[in-house]
């Protein structure tokens, strides 16, 4: 579907490229107004073809499944929007959650990036005073591929800015239908990034504008957007400091104007002043590490300005330049103890451990495993830039360099960025979304330079209109731009059907529904998740504390409305610590912590029955280990482990293991399933028998899901001892089996296959 | 399941309020019962008792009221009462529920039903009706809490001799359930005791002859039920009229509930697989497949609940199978939302050949079957700018409302919500129609895309000089 | 304008050597020169550097009543009164430079309605930080 959109925008783009650069030579200056005219209407449908191509490849997750919320955080943000439309806007900012960090509590409302949920309400209480009074989930929804389409918009300006409008579209068409962009912004994918990529362009766009203009509407402009992105995601540091580092290069190359000046002083000062708004951020922009190079450029531009002033109106620039070195020295010198004394004082913060393993791959592992176990802050694999960017990965150097030949000053800006982005992406998995803006711009820029050249065959058409006959150098010239715009056209195409392909396989899955197959190869859903925790929410009572991993909160936040221990905004390790460290303990201990903290429900997810990689088991490490960060004389990891130092489930496994809650809770009746001699764990590809799997004395099972994926166990009355029921059974379940689901798993990738088998 | 058919429940109306107290009962001189034939259905999830009178005249005056009784704790259950003359069957009486209680000397609280006979009967005449009263109340499971795989039993608990304000001469009881039934605390006396026929599978009881008025007498009943009882605690029934598609769209969202016997412990997944012998026979006391009997040529089904759309749902012919996400043992809860459209003329039709008025017929209920619902609220929703002329319902109701709903495109008044509020109906009597006349006039038709077209060319006009305006200030 | 800086980078310089020093006190007196003829001759530039004096003092005085209190409760009221000193005072600049040599694209009139939005929009974020 898109895949036909898109390849008509291609094309069209090669027209509009071969009538412009034809029009300026074929044609008089009266019949100029009317080609313009044919220019701009061939734009304008270019664009709107290029919306529908960015909204409707994003639709394969509604098409292929339905209308839901994708995976973990996005339950979150779902659940925080019905809460603000249910509410007023100052109840939300001061809403005090009690049914998450049992028994702690969060502060959500001042916690969060509103941005989001703000601009969702909006949209639906806009909808609804025109009478259109959609559904807030079908909103959250299709907010991602909404924002989107106005990505590709400011794509296309910011392009514009840097190039021209050939570039700009083509930019605009990678951007729409790029796998790296698409993995954030399927429908259904309501997450923060969905919006902030949105920003981060726009933010750019009129950043560029301004540089270009020195207009303060359009400084303002980036500013208010910048402040939009503040809102919206944590990730605003970015720009932070990817401003001030662009302004600053320019300074070091000498290229001081006062439109820079007015650029970014604007900028700053309304963004700085506008981003302390949000309750979370707060005072951070004058306190945190992370803000103060913009501070620092803020200040080195009033000196530059000043330095420039007197320069002008001095007759012998020759003299000036010691002066102005000397100066500046000073100056940094100056500023960097001032900063290293108020760090130490603490009068600013120093910086967060997200930014430390930022620059040290191996600091979070070392220092914190909590951040070390999501699987998106791991460094990304090679294949994964070829995956998400296809033909564009190797057309971005050649647009780096291509601008590095102008080198105006916006170019600074596109290769500063693109800089960074490399190494942060190559850093972790998910600021992938933030180097692939930048790869289609350059990549735009690099092609339409080619095709600049190779698509013009505006000599041709000349001969043609003379009637003179072709020479040979012609036609050699002729054939060599057929075969080079040939054969990038046919790449445009292959880029087209890898991005259709893989939208469509690997990110349009909502990961709360597991695609799969009966052996007879029908598609049948494997829905255990919903069917979980839609049993929690209707029949245990409304306020239930259920236990279960971090990764699962959100979910049971929003799909089973029961109160959690932890949830993935992971802002108090402790709290988690204890949970893993109660799914680590033998089952008198467990139930000592878990009812301490007044649970009713344990949750545990395993994928021996399905051959699902992502459970709980092969989580378990990261548990233990960050239980064993806050109490290492309780938990070891080595204990878990076998003589041999392996990680094992059968009958090798260590006596520890085997006691541990999560072992018995994850193989209750699981050997029984498959008769006398044990079952095969199909993760892990290991022989469980009964006799491994202790009997479960001060827990029972209370709900198990179709395919076992889910298993919710009660903690026993106090006078209750338990019940004992053993079954001996043949197998009876059904032999389907999951494909391989989603590639972009986020949790427990680190350990054991993470992915479904097939 | 026809129990009731469409044209039996259509009638069915007891909607006079009696106000008054009896401190000592109904008086029963009035009447006397020279025959009381007594079928108690138990089969389904709601109970049917059939009274067979021949009743006499003994008063001094000619008297056109019977008095029935019923036992005060089923009154807030009682779903319907019906009477007809035994001769002319598909005549239906006058029914209503009398609004006043009267108390026995043992305590015994008792509520009535009244029946207007066609006309008074003279003293000493005869007259043969039947009644029937249908109450939302099955057995209560015993024991009340069973292992997966154990069979459930009810226990129900009733009136063994004729409970009524009047002398009866001649009395039997017939108790129908569709499995072998069992007495609980038998009487010693052989006369009171039950026989189980086991060619018609049914315990009948009597004769008996000659019982007081206001005789109580318990008869305790245990019976095999293999099949879940379905409860929808709350339905709500919406039903949207477009005249623009052509189209009736239906959204139903079900509160259900399974008052069977609940599970011992918790749920356990190995033993649950290993009943799927019994999953095929259909003889399981859990939810496992609701199906939903649609109008035919239903078209865009849907089935969601409050986490998305439940993929196990199934349309086979006009059913929509609905597999709740886990099955629904007794006292699990479970909800979610069913919909789906049929083309307009199925249900309205020109009324008098008025181009500009419509009767409307849709069914109460669209529910699965053998299932009792405690309160459903039906709301049509017709287009902006109908007038309703008439409306009719079926079954009595509790309250009937209008009221104005803004939805798609409603850029004037809304649409005109009818609804409808009813307390304890079952399956059969929902297949009646509630009957709505209204007038659409071609104006109001024609009203609404203009209307949506002004305000986008104001929306469009607006822009337009914003941007004007803009360019001005810039200058 | 910003005489602060100007006598932290004196002190710093003059220790270089004599010919920057020179260089230097040379600069200052030329630029300083140009700087009073320039507002003899121009009403607006004289405006607006008066108001940029003057919201210098404002910041001064505020920054100086905080040390002198050596307090800063309430935070926000401090930082937003200051914040707007500055940010008035750049957007102030800003509009001296395209007053001075407007920018190719944006006349002064412009740049002016410019300026006025961004202060606009400026007080009302610091309005709104104060509460």
């Amino acid at each position: 579907m898109s895949d036909v959109v898109v390849d008509a925008v291609d094309s069209a783009i090669g027209t509009a490229s071969r009538a412009e650069t034809g029009g300026k030579k074929l044609l008089t200056t009266r019949e100029k107004n009317s080609v313009h005219w044919v220019l701009q209407s061939v734009k304008i449908l270019i664009c709107v073809s290029l919306i529908v191509a960015a909204v409707s490849s994003r639709l394969f997750a509604v098409i292929k499944f339905e209308s839901i919320i994708h995976e973990f955080d996005p339950w979150f943000n779902f659940r925080a929007t019905r809460i603000l439309t249910e509410s007023s806007f100052y109840h939300f900012l001061n809403w005090f959650d009690s049914r998450t960090w049992y028994p702690l509590g969060r502060v959500t409302g001042g916690t969060l990036y509103p941005g989001l949920m703000t601009t969702a309400a909006m949209v639906w209480h806009g909808l609804r005073w025109i009478g259109l009074p959609v559904d807030i989930r079908n909103i959250c929804v299709m907010f991602a591929p909404a924002f989107s389409a106005i990505t590709s918009w400011a794509t296309y300006e910011l392009t514009c800015d840097i190039k021209d409008s050939r570039a700009g579209l083509l930019a605009a068409a990678f951007m729409a239908i790029v796998p790296g962009y698409i993995s954030r912004s399927v429908a259904g994918s309501y997450d923060n990034e969905a919006i902030a990529i949105t920003l981060l362009m726009l933010t750019f766009m009129f950043w560029i504008k301004a540089i270009k203009s020195g207009s303060i509407l359009n400084a303002m402009g980036a500013a208010l957007c910048y402040f939009y992105m503040v809102s919206a995601w944590g990730g605003y540091v970015f720009i932070t400091n990817l401003i001030p580092f662009h302004v600053f290069c320019l300074l070091l190359m000498g290229r001081y104007t006062s439109r820079i000046y007015v650029a970014y002083n604007t900028w700053f000062i309304l963004g700085t002043v506008a981003s302390m708004q949000i309750p979370f951020v707060g005072f951070l922009p004058i306190r945190s590490n992370d803000h103060m190079s913009a501070l620092g450029v803020f200040g080195l531009l009033q000196i530059v300005a000043l330095g420039d002033y007197i320069k002008n109106k001095w007759d012998n620039p020759k003299r000036f330049r010691p002066v102005m070195f000397v100066s500046l020295i000073f100056i940094c010198v100056f500023g960097v103890t001032l900063l290293t004394l108020a760090t130490y004082f603490g009068v600013i913060a120093p910086w967060t451990g997200r930014f430390y393993s930022l620059w040290d791959t191996n600091y979070a592992k070392i220092h914190i495993p909590i951040i070390a176990s999501v699987s998106e802050h791991q460094p990304v694999a090679w294949p994964a830039f070829f995956f998400d960017t296809h033909f564009l990965i190797w057309m971005f150097p050649v647009g780096v360099v291509l601008l590095f030949l102008q080198l105006k000053d916006e170019h600074v800006f596109i290769i500063v960025y693109s800089v960074l982005c490399s190494y942060f992406a190559g850093v972790m998995v998910r600021l992938m979304l933030t180097l692939t803006p930048v790869i289609c711009i350059t990549a735009a820029v690099a092609l339409s330079q080619l095709f600049d050249v190779y698509l013009n065959f505006s000599d041709l058409f000349n001969m043609l209109q003379n009637d003179s006959t072709p020479t040979r150098p012609t036609l050699t010239k002729f054939v060599t731009k057929l075969v080079v715009s040939g054969s990038f056209i046919f790449y445009l195409f292959m880029f087209v059907y890898h991005c259709t392909w893989v939208t469509q396989n690997a990110y349009s899955s909502p990961s709360v529904v597991l695609p799969s197959s009966t052996p007879d190869g029908k598609l049948a859903l494997i829905d255990d998740y919903r069917e979980a925790y839609y049993w929690l929410r209707m029949n245990t009572p409304e306020d239930s504390k259920v236990a279960a991993w971090w990764d699962y909160g959100y979910q049971i936040g929003g799909m089973a409305d029961r109160t959690t221990l932890v949830d993935n905004n992971t802002w108090n390790n402790t709290h988690i610590a204890l949970v893993g460290k109660a799914m680590a303990s033998n089952e008198t201990r467990a139930y000592e912590i878990l009812d301490e903290l007044d649970v009713d429900y344990v949750l545990v997810v395993f994928g021996g029955v399905l051959g699902f990689g992502g459970d709980d088991i092969n989580k378990f490490l990261w548990m233990i280990r960050i239980s064993e960060g806050i109490w290492p004389e309780e938990v070891s990891e080595r204990s878990f482990f076998t003589a041999n130092g392996e990680y094992k489930v059968d009958s090798l496994a260590s006596q520890t293991m085997k006691d541990s809650i999560m072992y018995k809770m994850s193989y209750h009746n699981f050997p029984e399933l498959f008769g006398a001699n044990g079952g095969m764990d199909r993760v892990r590809q290991q022989l469980i028998r009964s006799e491994d799997v202790g009997e479960l004395t001060r827990f029972h099972e209370v709900f198990t899901s179709e395919n076992w994926m889910i298993r919710i166990y009660q903690l026993n009355e106090k006078d209750n001892e338990g019940r004992d029921g053993k079954f001996v059974s043949t197998p009876m379940i059904s032999n389907a089996k999951a494909s391989t689901g989603g590639r972009r798993k986020r949790n427990g990738a680190a350990v054991g296959p993470s992915e479904l088998r097939i | 399941m026809q129990l009731l058919n469409r044209s039996w429940a259509v009638f069915v109306l007891f909607t006079a309020q009696l106000v008054g107290t009896f401190a000592q009962g109904i008086n029963p001189n009035g009447w006397e019962n020279t025959r009381l034939s007594r079928e108690l259905d138990l089969q389904y999830t709601f109970t049917v008792d059939t009274f067979e009178l021949t009743i006499k005249n003994i008063a001094d005056k000619p008297l056109s009221q019977y008095y029935i009784t019923i036992p005060h704790e089923l009154m807030g259950q009682l779903s319907t009462l019906t009477a007809a003359l035994s001769s002319k069957e598909d005549i239906f009486l006058n029914c209503y529920l009398f609004n006043g209680t009267s108390t026995l000397e043992d305590g015994t609280k008792l509520g009535y039903g009244v029946i207007e006979l066609p006309s008074p009967v003279l003293p000493g005449k005869e007259i043969e009706i039947i009644a029937k009263v249908f109450y939302n109340v099955a057995g209560r499971p015993y024991p009340a809490k069973i292992n997966i795989g154990d069979t459930q039993h009810l226990y129900f608990t009733t009136n063994r001799l004729p409970l009524s304000s009047y002398a009866t001469v001649e009395s039997s009881l017939i108790v129908n359930t569709r499995s072998k039934v069992e007495e609980d605390n038998r009487p010693e006396d052989e006369s009171l005791q039950g026989v189980f026929n086991e060619d018609t599978k049914v315990l009948e009881f009597g004769p008996w002859s000659d019982i007081k008025p206001n005789t109580v007498s318990e008869l305790n009943l245990v019976y095999k039920h293999i099949t879940a009882l379905k409860e929808v605690v709350n339905l709500q029934r919406d039903i949207w009229i477009s005249h623009w598609a052509s189209t009736i769209q239906f959204e139903e969202y079900y509160e259900m509930t399974n008052k069977g016997a609940a599970l011992n412990g918790g749920f356990d997944r190995l033993a649950y697989m290993k009943q799927s012998q019994l999953v095929q026979l259909g003889m399981i006391p859990w939810i496992q497949v609701l199906e939903m009997e649609l109008p035919s040529q239903a078209s865009e089904h849907f089935c969601t609940d409050k986490v998305g759309m439940v993929s196990t749902t199934e349309v086979i012919d006009d059913s929509l199978f609905v597999k709740p996400r886990y099955p629904v043992f007794g006292g699990w809860f479970y909800n979610f939302t069913i919909g789906w459209t049929n083309s307009l003329s199925q249900f309205a039709r020109n009324y008098d050949n008025d181009d500009e008025t419509f009767l409307l017929a849709v069914p109460v209920l669209n529910g699965p079957v053998d299932t009792v619902y405690d309160h459903v609220s039906v709301s049509i929703y017709l287009p902006e700018g109908t007038q309703i002329v008439e409306a009719d319902s079926p079954v009595s109701y509790n309250s009937m409302s209008l009221t104005q709903e803004h939805s798609y495109f409603d850029m004037n008044e809304g649409h005109l919500k009818l609804t409808f509020e009813f307390d304890n109906l079952f399956t059969s009597i929902g297949k009646a129609d509630l009957l709505i006349k209204y007038k659409y006039s071609k104006a109001a038709l024609y009203k609404k895309p203009l209307s949506i077209a002004v305000y986008c060319f104001t929306a469009l006009m607006a822009f337009f000089i914003i941007r004007c305006l803009n360019f001005n200030v810039n200058k | 304008m910003a005489a602060p800086t100007t006598a932290t980078t004196t002190t710093a310089t003059g220790k270089q050597s004599n010919s920057v020093w020179n260089d230097f006190v040379d600069a200052y007196n030329v630029a300083a020169r140009s700087y009073w003829d320039t507002i003899k001759e121009n009403k607006k530039l004289r405006l607006i550097d008066t108001f940029c004096l003057f919201l210098v003092v404002i910041g001064i005085i505020q920054f100086g009543f905080m040390c002198l209190i050596r307090d800063n409760f309430p935070f926000n009221g401090f930082l937003s009164g200051f914040i707007i000193c500055v940010g008035q005072f750049v957007l102030l600049i800003s509009l001296r430079m395209q007053y001075v040599n407007p920018f190719p694209g944006i006349s002064k009139t412009r740049s002016f309605g410019e300026f006025v939005i961004a202060s606009l929009m400026l007080h009302f974020v610091c309005l709104h930080f104060i509460n």
